[in-house]
């Protein structure tokens, strides 16, 4: 069918609509208006007759026992009519089909109204089973099963039904016993692929998706010391890249899911917490701190999340639209859900390191080194090229890592809760606060601390539901403006840093101290509040309409210093101040249907819906020079000169509709097809719009009958997807003709200049995913299988296209016939080895296999990428000098002349290609219960033949810097074969071979490793005595992160490569629940 | 019920559209609002002039020009200097890619207002018939520059990239008639008055009025061979009341010289004219010092050379430098504007058209005016021939490390050969007339050539 796209987005929703809104609205919703005054009851039942198809049937006899009644109704519903005809009646009726039988009421002899029943839930191997939520079916009173699998309840009916649900176990409902102790003896799930997972819009299981999902729970995030929940990803997810920038607290954390899809706009998914998009990026201005801008992500408390979800292909992600082409990360916190009132607190507290410090010369090594390098070039020592040899104390030694990056990192984290309510409302207050201090030395560190509520509630009908949830989290985050570690160069034989008098030492004008640098800090304050509104209604029994509306504010206030005395008092200085502030403000709201129907082995799920979003965001950041007292570096106005360096505000607004419907037969047959119409008004009028679809199919080829009679295979599922959606991470207004403020004033007026050359139709950037999946169960899915292999390819690649400057510009926004593939395996192993309550085993592995190329970039020799990307490799590559080896003969590098002109010159030399790329990565995780005690670890790794090392910022062997002790290995005279060359302070020919070596391949290391990510040990020390108290709960814990790394790279850390290694950290805390 | 949902979901559907106009972001402007106002689109014209005061190009044309000419000696080790200096330029030299950028972003923003204004209906009429005289005006000024220093080049007239992304180069000729058509309707539509950044009149001469249009149209004509017509425009601002020549030599680059036709206000603070601070050495140079050839040809007497150039001792020797500003960077007040163009060419300019007309003796009344100002005598009497000679002398020095004019003129005269051969030996070539077109310009634009020897 050939449809105009004007006529789709027109009609499209409506169509479907119309099948999910035939519905019959006739039966007990009809409502009647009636006055009543001393009326019979056989009038009144003679006037409904009148206006309905229902029937009483009742005796004479009978009815002459009832009263008259009197009432006025309007537009009530018949249930609540019949409950006032027969209220204090000594009559009751019965609704059979379009009957209403009206009976006399036989009046119960009084019985007492509660009793105790004490309690024991096991599996059927007699195996007691804690955390099974037991129901009173008749009062919706519920208790759950403790660690020995006992539940008490208090004030039970005499006639009593126990419903007895919980994770991992099938559902039942018993009746309970007249006795005063009952034993349950519950069957266990077969399988953890029957567990809710949520997805776009909605929930579904593991055994019926269609679509490539990844998730983590609570109890994964919770044993992880750390304070950026999305670092708890790290290692446990395939195809998802997480690296963190920096280990300073707070920093930013890179995150890619299945490769790199755009050249020159926005890789990172799409983070939905709550139903409300979360800002990914950095909202930090010219700012940041210890070299790395900060993480939103990091103002996330990880012990207010239930679960993370991570949507993959096309199938889950098309529904997203315009943002769901980097996928899609859905955060999920916790929300009230239990009746009995209960109170948790955790805390813990730890200390770490960094990771990993680097083996460099001794005093001893330093001064030799330094001296032969004097004595290769035949310089002259003088007091400015050899302070260290001549004026220094050649005796001293100072372990600059230790000094600088050494200090011990003290963590305390608290995190506390209250829950509670009743079968209609429910409650949920929790609270914490986090601490981390730095490797730095002085009074640096991230401090924060939130809270936040959640209350749902429904109707007795369970019709009407409404959860309300908000979350306040203030982060205090001051660290050194510069990233310290740069400077663990510094001599051996550095001078002291303070002076007897406390002040700091400056040598007469030798060194710069590092402690002045660390004067320097930057100060960022982040407020973040989200909240969400949902409220539903089931119209009928396959029918639900639900609202969900989410607002989120993230304000952040960047102060930064330069005061006086981080300058050498002897040189001229300035002190200095900036200031920043970043409001961004976000409001969504989604009017969704939700459609199920089954009949017989038939069954549909739907849901459609829409999206209406804007986010404004504000920044303005000004920098104060001039001040006359460091004092006052807190303050604007006391600067003599204030410049603005950026004043931003934009808007973005977004909408769409979108519809998913799923269909099954038999649980065997899968199918499922998304659709979604998305306006962004980042685009200009004539391309605002653009579609996006999916299609899933599912084959559980498991429930066929020829492999029904064998016992190995329990679970078989194939599936495959394909899909489109888009990025709409370009930035906002690049369709507009835009003039912008020129800073330097003429004649008083500020002028205006045009700022770009407009396209007013360029259009998105489009990804197609394919996908091919397989899982497997065995042994009653003990053991669990899958494999994915994916293949996305982006087209219509948005750049900023060359032009001749004779355009007035360098170039135009357009898309460009440019071609990325991602392409990937992705295997999970996971199963549970030993299953007993008190003795379990269970490990997962996970291994991605990622492939990045870039196919196709027309015009790529012309463009500002002729240099950085070579078509058929990957986007990750860099160009580089290609090292040759030490000449024996000079002992200077010597390098490939690619051109063959007997001289090195960028670019035409820069031909040696390294790829960046992380060959394949994963983790293996094990989980061991035994007896009262919990052992469970992460390993990662990582395979990346190619990272930037120490070369980044280490001068050149012989200069006034430390150096790695392995440069000793270094050229001494002719004819030595050696990796390293000649020591030297002012050789041109050795420091020109450096500077390339530093941006030859050479500068390249294998970053691969092995890293024990996680490591948590876990006491349960709930005895009989503490449960007597009321304790639920009480566990004693040790956790351990990054403690153990095997790499050979060649550098700090393999992870943050020139940038402060990750922290390496143990903590010790407990948890207790009343 | 189901109406309802229909009736939500129609007009949600509806209102998309609207509601995803945004409009534009409050902290900038877009083109149509730019020109919604006098004030805003006055603006957009006042952006060129700080631009080519802070994007250095009254340093970059002379300091340029010089170092592939006579004026200047090379320090830089950068071989982009290098190369200039020695006339080996390549297609691929950033500094002659600078020049030619930065003139046609000025283009581009002319084009822009000249665009704007005239789809604008909120202006008013006076402001929108001075906006575009000061615009063809810059843009005449922007392609005088163009031409002379790379030959044939594209005109661009528009904002449209689709257009000109693959123009070709229009021949000289028809550049110039592009020029002289612009400077005319400038000329027309310009005040003879300043104007200060709100439109009222000023006392500052840093917007080109009716005479800055006049004295660049009489040096085009006297670039064409059209005597009697750079003749009358460069009477008509010698007999404008509003200059004179300052007879101190040290006066003539203040701000508000009476010399003045139109300059370009210091707009950085502590910063006066950015060739001031840009030539004056407080250490030996590092990029460049006037050359020493050009130094020791100075005329005993001519008072130039003690009041526009400067040495400085440094332990590397003696080295010289333009001294025509004499404040640098750093400066407590501002005292200098950059000069963009000033009366003293205009009397050079009426005295060559009038010898090349045979009025000899009132041409030898022009030159000498710049003569006595100099500390020279007076000329009398002399041929034709001698008389266009001493014109061309005394222009090497009135308007040396001055907007190239010593460049261009020697090629007008075609005696650029004769001058530069003795002094570049075997590294001149015919071919050095002409900068080369920017590589990157021909690989964006295949309809692009290149000029002969690059």
């Amino acid at each position: 069918m050939l449809l105009t796209p004007k006529w789709r987005h027109r009609f499209l929703p409506k169509v479907l609509l119309l099948v999910v809104l035939f519905v019959s609205l006739n039966g007990l919703a009809q409502t009647f208006t009636f006055y009543f005054q001393r009326a019979s009851l056989a009038k009144v039942f003679a006037q409904i007759e009148q206006r309905s198809d229902y029937r009483f049937l009742y005796s004479e006899e009978v009815l002459a026992l009832g009263s008259p009644v009197s009432f006025t109704v309007n537009n009530t519903p018949l249930d609540s009519i019949l409950r006032l005809c027969f209220f204090q009646q000594p009559l009751g009726y019965t609704i059979e089909g379009k009957h209403i039988i009206v009976k006399k009421r036989i009046i119960e002899k009084p019985t007492p109204l509660t009793r105790e029943l004490r309690g024991k839930v096991v599996d059927m191997q007699n195996e007691p089973l804690a955390g099974i939520t037991i129901t009173i079916k008749q009062t919706g009173m519920a208790t759950a099963t403790d660690a020995y699998g006992e539940f008490i309840f208090m004030n039970l009916p005499v006639k009593a039904t126990l419903v007895v649900t919980g994770g991992e176990i099938i559902p039942q409902e018993v009746d309970a016993s007249q006795n005063s102790y009952q034993l349950i003896v519950v069957e266990q799930r077969m399988s953890v692929l029957d567990e809710t997972i949520v997805i776009a819009y909605g929930k579904t299981t593991k055994r019926l998706s269609t679509s490539s999902q990844s998730s983590i729970t609570h109890e994964e995030i919770s044993k992880q010391p750390v304070s950026n929940p999305i670092l708890t990803l790290q290692g446990r997810i395939s195809g998802l890249q997480i690296k963190q920038a920096s280990g300073a607290p707070g920093s930013q954390v890179l995150i890619q899911l299945r490769g790199r899809n755009s050249i020159a706009n926005g890789n990172t998914p799409l983070i939905i917490l709550d139903g409300v998009p979360f800002p990914s990026t950095t909202l930090n201005n010219a700012l940041g701190g210890a070299g790395s801008y900060s993480s939103p992500l990091d103002n996330i408390n990880p012990a207010d999340i239930e679960r993370i979800d991570i949507l993959k292909d096309a199938d889950a992600t098309a529904i997203y639209g315009s943002r769901g082409a980097n996928g899609v990360i859905l955060i999920t916190t916790k929300k009230a859900s239990t009746e009995q009132t209960r109170f948790f607190v955790k805390l813990h507290r730890g200390a770490g390191a960094v990771t990993r410090k680097m083996e460099l010369m001794s005093t001893a090594q330093y001064l030799a080194m330094r001296r032969e390098a004097f004595s290769n070039d035949g310089t002259a020592m003088t007091n400015s090229n050899a302070p260290d040899l001549l004026l220094w104390d050649t005796t001293r030694y100072t372990d600059w890592q230790e000094e600088l990056i050494g200090k011990t990192v003290d963590q305390t984290n608290v995190n506390f809760g209250v829950s509670g309510g009743n079968a209609f409302t429910q409650f949920f207050v929790s609270g914490g606060y986090y601490k981390e201090t730095t490797v730095f030395p002085g009074d640096f560190g991230s401090e924060k601390i939130n809270g936040s509520l959640s209350l749902n509630h429904q109707s007795q009908d369970k019709r009407f539901t409404f959860s309300l949830s908000g979350s306040y989290l203030i982060n205090n985050n001051i660290l050194p403006r510069e990233d310290v570690s740069r400077r663990i160069t510094l001599a051996p034989n550095a001078p002291r840093l303070y002076l007897p008098s406390g002040a700091l030492n400056w040598e007469n004008s030798t060194w710069i101290n590092p402690m002045s640098v660390l004067e320097r800090w930057f100060n960022n304050k982040t407020h973040v509040f989200n909240s969400t509104l949902s409220i539903g209604f089931q119209i009928t029994k396959g029918l639900q309409v639900k609202i969900s509306n989410g607002y989120s504010r993230q304000y952040l206030k960047e102060h930064g210093i330069m005061p006086q005395k981080s300058f050498n008092p002897a040189t001229v200085s300035a002190s200095s101040a900036t200031f920043g502030r970043t409001e961004m403000q976000t409001l969504i709201t989604e009017p969704q249907f939700l459609y199920n129907w089954q009949e017989k082995k038939h069954s549909i799920d739907a849901v459609a819906g829409m999206t209406i979003q804007q986010t404004d965001q504000q920044s303005l950041q000004q920098n104060g020079t001039g001040y006359s007292s460091d004092a006052l570096l807190y303050s604007i106005q006391a600067a003599s000169t204030v410049s603005t360096t950026v004043d931003r505000e934009t808007r973005y607004r977004y909408t769409g509709q979108f519809a998913r419907v799923g269909y099954q037969y038999d649980k065997k047959y899968l199918a499922s097809v998304t659709a979604r119409r998305d306006g962004s008004s980042r685009y200009g009028p004539a391309d605002r719009f653009a579609n996006f679809y999916s299609a899933g199919m599912g084959w559980v080829f498991s429930k066929e009958k020829w492999l029904q009679k064998q016992g190995m295979l329990s679970f078989g599922k194939l599936r495959m997807s394909w899909g489109r959606s888009g990025n709409d991470q370009i930035g906002d207004y690049r369709y507009l003709d835009l003039y912008s403020a020129y800073s330097n004033a003429y004649q008083s007026i500020t002028p205006f200049y045009p700022t770009q050359l407009f396209n007013p139709t360029f259009s998105w950037e489009e990804v197609t995913k394919k996908e091919l999946g397989i899982e497997l169960g065995f042994l009653k899915d003990r053991l669990q299988l899958t494999g994915n292999y994916y293949r996305n390819i982006t087209r219509n690649q948005l750049i900023q296209y060359p032009l001749p400057t004779i355009t007035g510009f360098f170039g135009v926004l357009k898309n460009l016939p440019a071609t990325i593939r991602n392409t990937g395996w992705e295997i999970e192993l996971s199963g549970t080895l030993i299953k007993k309550t008190r003795r379990n085993w269970s490990f997962s592995v996970n291994l991605t296999v990622p492939r990045n190329k870039l196919v196709r970039f027309d015009g790529l020799s012309s463009s500002s990428y002729a240099n950085t990307y070579v078509i058929g490799q990957s986007l990750n590559i860099s160009k580089r000098f290609g090292f040759n080896a030490v000449n024996p003969a000079t002992g200077v590098y010597t390098f490939i002349d690619y051109d063959n002109n007997n001289q090195l010159g960028s670019p035409q030399d820069e031909q040696k290609i390294v790829d960046g790329s992380q060959l394949y990565f994963g983790g293996l995780q094990q989980n061991l219960v035994l007896g009262r005690f919990t052992i469970s670890f992460l390993v990662q790794f990582v395979r990346q033949p190619y990272a930037p090392n120490y070369l980044v910022w280490f001068s050149r062997p012989g200069s006034l810097s430390n150096q790695p002790v392995h440069v000793m290995n270094r050229w001494q005279k002719p004819g030595d074969e050696s990796n390293i060359q000649r020591y030297s302070v002012s050789n041109a020919a050795a420091n020109n071979a450096y500077s390339y070596y530093q941006f030859s391949d050479a500068g390249f290391s294998d970053a691969s490793y092995i890293r024990l990510r996680n490591l948590y040990f876990a006491f349960d020390a709930l005895t009989p005595s503490l449960k007597k108290i009321g304790l639920k709960k009480a566990t004693l814990f040790l956790q351990g992160h990054n403690l153990v790394t095997f790499t050979s790279y060649k550098g700090l850390d393999p992870e943050t490569q020139t940038f402060l290694p990750p922290v390496k950290l143990f903590t010790a805390g407990m948890e207790i629940n009343f | 019920m189901k109406n309802i949902l229909l009736i939500f979901f129609c007009t949600a559907c509806i209102s998309c559209k609207k509601y995803l106009e945004v409009g534009q972001p409050r902290t900038q402007l877009s083109s149509a609002s730019v020109f919604s106002s006098d004030a805003t689109a006055t603006a957009a014209q006042l952006a060129i002039y700080s631009q080519m005061e802070t994007q250095g190009l009254f340093f970059q044309l002379p300091a340029y020009t010089g170092l592939a000419g006579d004026e200047f000696r090379n320090h830089s080790t950068f071989s982009d200097y290098v190369d200039l200096a020695t006339n080996n330029l390549t297609a691929g030299n950033q500094l002659i890619n600078t020049i030619w950028t930065n003139l046609y972003r000025y283009i581009y923003q002319c084009n822009a207002v000249l665009e704007g204004i005239d789809r604008s209906t909120a202006l008013t009429p006076v402001i929108k018939e001075q906006l575009e005289g000061e615009s063809r005006f810059i843009r005449a000024f922007c392609y005088y520059y163009l031409v002379n220093l790379y030959g044939p080049v594209p005109s661009v007239s528009s904002t449209d990239y689709t257009i000109n992304s693959i123009l070709a180069r229009s021949p000289v000729s028809e550049i110039y008639a592009f020029i002289i058509n612009d400077l005319v309707t400038a000329k027309a539509l310009l005040p003879t008055g300043y104007k200060s950044g709100t439109n009222s009149s000023s006392s500052e001469r840093v917007r080109p009025n009716k005479w800055s249009a006049a004295a660049l149209l009489a040096r085009v004509y006297l670039h064409l061979g059209r005597w009697p017509e750079a003749e009358v425009e460069s009477a008509g601002v010698i007999g404008s009341p509003v200059y004179g020549l300052s007879t101190d030599l040290n006066n003539s680059f203040l701000k508000g010289s009476p010399e003045a036709i139109f300059q370009l206000m210091a707009v950085v603070p502590r910063f006066n004219s950015f060739p001031g601070g840009n030539f004056i050495l407080s250490a030996a140079p590092s990029i460049i010092s006037i050359a020493p050839g050009f130094l020791s040809s100075f005329r005993p007497g001519d008072r130039r050379q003690l009041a526009w150039t400067k040495s400085i001792s440094t332990t590397a020797g003696i080295f010289y430098y333009p001294y025509k500003y004499k404040v640098g960077q750093n400066a407590s007040s501002i005292t200098e504007y950059t000069i963009v163009l000033r009366l003293a060419e205009q009397f050079l300019i009426r005295a060559e058209a009038r010898a090349m007309q045979h009025k000899l003796t009132e041409s030898e009344a022009d030159l000498n005016i710049i003569r006595l100002r100099a500390g020279l005598s007076a000329i009398n009497g002399l041929s034709q021939d001698a008389l266009l000679d001493s014109i061309q002398t005394e222009r090497k020095y009135e308007l040396m490390f001055e907007t190239g004019d010593r460049w261009i003129n020697l090629k007008r005269t075609q005696t650029i050969d004769g001058v530069m051969t003795p002094i570049k030996g075997s590294n001149w070539n015919e071919t050095d007339h002409l900068f080369p077109i920017p590589q990157t310009e021909r690989l964006r634009n295949p309809n692009l050539s290149q000029n002969p020897g690059y």
